[in-house]
């Protein structure tokens, strides 16, 4: 079996961290994979913004560069959708070559691929999950992470009420209609703050980003770290 | 011979059952059930018609020994053959006969008839509704098939009238009834 | 009139501040979905009827023509008129010609959003017709000369106190903030008028075309009432309001009042299939409008046409996060929130409604609790794609995203650009977007990329 690894665009400009705990628990547990290196975007902002002949292109590119792999496994649920959802919508089905059933957010790779319960990691700290939409809404996955973090070493897993609320980031939507985009943001925060957890964790990073962003802007204490540096703090 | 007391008790069973399903749904939108039979009815009604201060009541015929009996209502007025629509809007009560029960919902349903109005089950304050045991059908989907589709017109009722575009807060007798009787004759 | 799609994000930041609309909302959707969520989950099978009532609605829109085509016949068989209008202006005119052969000038309506869509009170009014809204929401916002802010709660933005100044200033009674006592002021007002009215019209939840039948659905008994007293009654609706049969109604009589209002079953439903003569309280002569008005433009596109199997329940609007923060008004459009920004841009172009379809985080809620389970978020992702098609874009976002495209689909371009940025960052250069920023932090690049930690790493 060889995996793919697909360290999104974002990730490797922002947030290189999350792309190296990734590595991590793949490593772990022996998981033959590969990055290729030649990977860049896999078109979501263009296409989410419109711009599907574009997007189309950086699709073929994706396609052509993962089509050798077994799996495509990737640290993040709103891209994994990208593949798997919206590929689709802009690529004929014939071209797709299985790609978007081969793609798999991390922790529905370890969790169902992998019959992966529990990574051996530890953290002693209490935590709150965020539901990413296009994770739980897109892709199904609500129970994976959950089941992770639940068995990570001393961790205490508190729900939030509303996790799955939208924390108003949506891409392009954060930058066109910022005003309704921050008051999402808000209220997240405020259902964080609530729930008395340290940490706030989700599959994907761009939520986090922006629930960070609004925190730190108004100064309020919530520290986000994204599901993969949990699971793979061992 | 005890098979067939068995599917006799079943069937009653499973009636009894639609009755309660009925009465359950019924009440939980706010309505009234009333059991009775041939001979209560008359007074029930008369306690309605006290409970509720009724002066002018219309009747609809129901071709059958009800209409004698209803003759005899303590009210000061009784309408069975209505001209125009300010007739039914002015009076306090409409006692009419319904076509189906159906348990699911705790609705009933009204077929158009010669002698039926419809303005009679919307514009008085109480609407009485009086039927027997044959009306009953559990669901919709069992309703769709039994009923003849060449029908005038339908109109089904469950509960009473009622809004809630003033902040949520349910109130009851906006255009139609306020209460929503049913007298089931058993 | 500053409520036109193209303000939305005006209205949208004034909503936002708007403290006691914000509380209205909060109130009414709050409630409405807490109730919705407890008699959803009484039915086992509501998954099995979303996906029952998808399947009788594609059947229907990908037949439309037949199924419409058999309404009318035997509408017409039963003694229906039935008129199809292309637009509003052919709607409205028919209405007011059935009007002045009556010589009607008093008409009572029920709750239609087809006779918002097309304008049709105030036309008549226009035409010297007095018409009345009878739904208590509906005659809530004619008194305060707006527009519905949902489409079956349409006076949700608005508090009782609201209320009851509006009813002491134009109905002139004493003030009172008790929903009891405005709705009996509300009554005896309405009351008056359906006696009096010679023009009843109503919308159509459904149309039946086996039957030919009518079929409205109502709690109030206005719609019963409307569709009675007057010696005319004309009914309008879309023409994706059609289904195959009778017993089709059994789906949507379990999904529709529950998406709706969160009712098990709504208190009325009329089944109208002919007029009657020598009736006191029975039209003598029923027409029906079927409207297109942009709905075709629709049926064109293989995956927009989902919108039609809509069923105007309002559902998505309550869940959606933005119209839960903006309210109904703000969008401009007579449907707002999700499903109205795929229908407005259907009936005024995309360019008069092009904001709509980007104002939306594409959560997915919508989908999620649509009961017939069209894919709203996904469609408006293809009306943003023919948004950027028809070259609707601005030319800072389309110079952005040529720059973006070019970088990302070379990977050699991506790491010199990745390289550069963190150059400028060296000198003191950050980007900024100015829109973010006012409340949230720019994020800010990492000193080194995955890309070449990883590099760094192998060798």
């Amino acid at each position: 079996m060889k995996i793919g690894l697909f360290i999104p665009c974002y990730i490797d400009q922002l947030y290189p961290e999350v792309g190296l705990a990734t590595v991590k628990i793949l490593k772990r547990f022996g998981i033959n994979f590969e990055y290729p290196i030649e990977q860049t975007c896999c078109g979501q902002p263009a296409f989410n913004t419109g711009y599907w002949k574009e997007a189309k292109i950086l699709a073929e590119k994706f396609i052509q560069i993962f089509s050798n792999f077994d799996y495509i496994v990737s640290p993040s649920g709103s891209c994994v959708s990208m593949i798997k959802i919206f590929y689709p919508k802009i690529i004929l089905t014939e071209d797709l070559q299985d790609i978007s059933k081969k793609s798999l957010e991390l922790t529905e790779f370890l969790v169902k691929v992998m019959n992966i319960d529990s990574t051996g990691a530890e953290f002693d700290h209490t935590v709150t999950y965020h539901d990413s939409c296009h994770a739980l809404r897109e892709l199904g996955i609500k129970t994976e992470p959950r089941i992770l973090l639940r068995n990570v070493k001393k961790l205490k897993l508190i729900e939030m009420e509303n996790p799955e609320d939208c924390c108003g980031f949506g891409g392009t939507f954060s930058v066109k209609f910022p005003e309704i985009s921050s008051d999402m943001a808000k209220y997240k925060v405020n259902y964080i703050l609530n729930s008395g957890a340290e940490f706030v964790t989700s599959t994907d990073q761009s939520c986090l980003m922006q629930i960070d962003s609004y925190a730190r802007k108004n100064n309020l204490n919530i520290k986000t770290i994204h599901i993969a540096q949990i699971l793979s703090n061992f | 011979m005890k098979s067939n007391i068995a599917k006799i008790k079943s069937k009653y069973n499973a009636g009894m059952e639609l009755i309660e399903k009925f009465k359950f749904e019924f009440e939980r939108v706010g309505g009234v059930f009333i059991k009775t039979s041939h001979k209560k009815v008359l007074d029930d009604i008369s306690n309605i018609i006290t409970i509720e201060n009724v002066n002018q009541i219309f009747v609809e015929k129901f071709e059958n020994e009800i209409d004698e009996v209803l003759k005899n209502l303590p009210v000061s007025q009784i309408i069975t053959q209505p001209h125009s629509v300010e007739q039914l809007a002015s009076v306090d009560a409409s006692i009419t006969g319904c076509d189906f029960l159906i348990a699911e919902t705790g609705t009933i349903v009204f077929t158009h008839k010669e002698n039926r109005f419809k303005s009679s089950l919307l514009l008085p304050r109480i609407h009485i509704v009086i039927a027997d045991t044959k009306k009953f059908c559990p669901t919709f989907e069992e309703f769709f098939t039994k009923i003849d589709k060449n029908f005038d017109s339908i109109f089904m009722v469950t509960g009473p009238s009622r809004t809630a575009d003033i902040e949520k807060v349910i109130v009851l007798g906006v255009h139609g009834p306020q209460k929503i009787y049913l007298l089931l004759i058993s | 009139m500053n409520y036109i799609p193209s303000k939305f994000r005006n209205n949208a930041v004034k909503a936002l501040l708007n403290v006691n609309l914000r509380k209205n909302l909060t109130r009414a959707i709050s409630h409405t979905l807490s109730k919705r969520v407890e008699v959803v989950s009484e039915l086992p099978d509501w998954e099995n009827l979303r996906q029952k009532a998808h399947e009788i609605k594609k059947h229907t829109i990908e037949n439309l023509a037949y199924y419409l085509d058999l309404f009318e016949e035997r509408a017409t068989k039963n003694g229906v008129k039935i008129f199809r209008a292309k637009d509003s202006i052919e709607a409205k005119n028919y209405v007011l010609q059935i009007a002045r052969k009556i010589n009607a000038r008093l008409c009572v309506k029920s709750k239609s959003m087809v006779t918002e869509e097309i304008g049709l009170r105030e036309f008549l009014e226009e035409n010297g017709i007095e018409t009345v809204e009878t739904d208590l929401g509906e005659f809530i916002v004619q008194l305060a000369g707006e527009m519905p802010s949902h489409i079956t709660a349409p006076a949700m933005h608005k508090s009782r106190d609201e209320i009851g100044k509006l009813f002491s200033e134009k109905l002139g009674v004493k003030f009172t903030n008790e929903p009891e006592k405005l709705t009996n002021i509300a009554r005896e007002f309405l009351r008056h008028k359906f006696l009096n009215a010679d023009l009843g019209i109503s919308g159509a939840n459904f149309l039946i075309a086996e039957t030919g039948s009518i079929v409205i659905v109502e709690n109030e008994g206005n719609a019963g009432l409307s569709t009675t007293i007057p010696k005319v009654h004309i009914a309008i609706t879309g023409i994706e309001k059609v289904i195959p049969r009778l017993s089709d109604l059994t789906v949507f009589f379990k999904i529709l009042g529950r998406s709706a209002t969160a009712q098990r079953f709504t208190s009325y439903v009329s089944i109208i299939n002919s007029p009657k003569k020598n009736k006191p309280d029975s039209p003598e002569e029923i027409y029906v409008i079927l409207l297109d008005n942009g709905r075709t433009n629709l049926l064109k596109s293989e995956r927009l046409k989902q919108a039609l199997y809509c069923i105007k329940c309002g559902a998505c609007m309550l869940t959606c996060p933005v119209y839960q923060r903006v309210g109904g008004h703000t969008y401009g459009s007579i449907y707002p929130g999700p499903i109205g920004s795929v229908l407005t841009p259907a009936q005024l172009g995309l360019r008069d409604a092009l904001l709509l379809p980007f104002a939306s985080s594409l959560c997915g809620k919508c989908f999620e609790i649509c009961p017939v389970k069209i894919e709203i978020h996904h469609l408006l992702l293809q009306l943003r794609a023919q948004a950027v098609d028809l070259g609707f874009a601005s030319w800072l976002e389309k110079l952005i995203f040529k720059l973006w495209f070019i970088v990302m689909r070379n990977y050699k371009l991506y790491t010199s650009a990745s390289k550069f940025l963190r150059y400028l960052l060296k000198l003191g250069i950050k980007p900024k977007v100015k829109s973010w920023s006012k409340e949230r932090i720019f994020p800010e690049l990492a000193p080194k990329s995955f890309k070449e930690i990883w590099r760094n790493q192998k060798t």
